[in-house]
């Protein structure tokens, strides 16, 4: 599967995709990657790996759509979150954990 | 109008009764920005001025199809609440602090609790944020500890905050920061309600977190751009300091 580039817009509309808030820690062994997903449950969570990347998609437990807000907004419903997430080390995806609580994922994962 | 470069402009003159103002701009986690904006909302509180400022980006606001300036001070004759819908660049924040508090102390507010967060890297861990307290003034140190707030004996603050404790303490005017353990990049309701049931106790007033909590996701949701954008014009850097010791130890 091919990871396309980041965008920078929070609201632009790949297929009906919200970009999360990441964050990233490293340490000296692993990466630890933090990402924000309201509206979605656990079970709804894939992750793929690849050497030296994530791809992290989630389905959203409701259909988000602002009808009252801006023009951007407003034409777009979004189903899901979906995120590719660059690593600057390789990574060991068979040694990879991840947590789902209060709505953010914590996906620790070593590095090769 | 007067060539100063950021002025408080008065929408509607109230008779105020000795207030107490609360502050919540966009900071870490944005906890102090949604606890402000859930106040503004559950007490009801209508715009009572605002910040104008060339020196803000061109940005306005529309809510409900009117036009908002992005910086607004909200107030009935007991309470003052100030909030932003931007994120304040940190050019800003001398010249907004120092103003506002000038303002504060010519409608005789008695005292200002700032609210903010802090980011701690065990958040993802932590069920109930704790709050800790910095104090202008010893008295006000007795109240917080008194409602188990623990305050800031040694330590960097840093951030609006921060001025807003610096302009007080120049103007004499009392003042508070309630600060709670918080998500560095993510909107933290979670600590904005710990931050507002820390300042009911401290008010001993009412204030309704439900709706709050209920409407988590939302919120996480529609603040999205806002945590960027202060993350973008206030990075978080500048707040590492406060995980450092000073010197002086007396």
């Amino acid at each position: 599967m091919g990871f396309p580039e980041d965008f920078d817009s929070l609201w632009e509309d790949v297929e009906g995709c919200l970009e999360p808030l990441v964050e990233l820690r490293e340490t000296h062994n692993a990466f630890e990657i933090y990402l924000d997903l309201p509206y979605v449950k656990g079970e709804s969570i894939e992750v793929r790996f690849s050497e030296d990347a994530l791809l992290v998609v989630a389905e959203c437990s409701k259909a988000i759509k602002f009808e009252r807000w801006g023009f951007t907004q407003k034409r777009t419903e979004s189903r899901y979150f979906r995120k590719v997430i660059k690593l600057p080390h390789k990574i060991d995806p068979t040694k990879a954990t991840s947590h789902f609580k209060n709505g953010v994922l914590k996906i620790r994962v070593l590095k090769i | 109008m007067s060539e100063e470069p950021l002025q408080i402009v008065v929408k509607k003159d109230l008779k105020f009764e000795n207030p107490v103002a609360i502050e919540g701009f966009p900071d870490v986690g944005l906890a102090g920005a949604i606890a402000s904006m859930h106040l503004i909302e559950n007490w009801g509180l209508e715009e009572i001025a605002y910040v104008e400022t060339p020196l803000l980006p061109p940005i306005m606001v529309v809510h409900n199809g009117e036009l908002l300036n992005p910086i607004r001070i909200y107030g009935n004759k007991n309470y003052i609440v100030l909030t932003s819908e931007i994120a304040l660049p940190l050019t800003l924040l001398n010249s907004l602090t120092k103003k506002v508090v000038e303002w504060l102390s010519s409608v005789n507010a008695t005292m200002l609790i700032a609210l903010t967060g802090i980011p701690v890297e065990n958040r993802f861990e932590i069920e109930k944020p704790a709050v800790y307290g910095v104090v202008s003034n010893k008295e006000h140190a007795d109240l917080l500890s008194k409602h188990k707030i623990e305050v800031l004996q040694e330590g960097f603050i840093s951030g609006i905050y921060a001025l807003f404790l610096k302009e007080c303490l120049k103007a004499g005017l009392p003042a508070i920061a309630l600060i709670a353990q918080s998500f560095l990049k993510y909107p933290d309701p979670g600590a904005a309600a710990e931050l507002l049931t820390s300042l009911s106790a401290i008010l001993s007033v009412s204030i309704d977190v439900k709706p709050l909590l209920e409407n988590a996701e939302e919120i996480r949701l529609k603040a999205r751009d806002l945590i960027k954008q202060t993350e973008k014009v206030a990075p978080s850097t500048y707040r590492n300091v406060e995980g450092e010791l000073p010197l002086m130890y007396r």
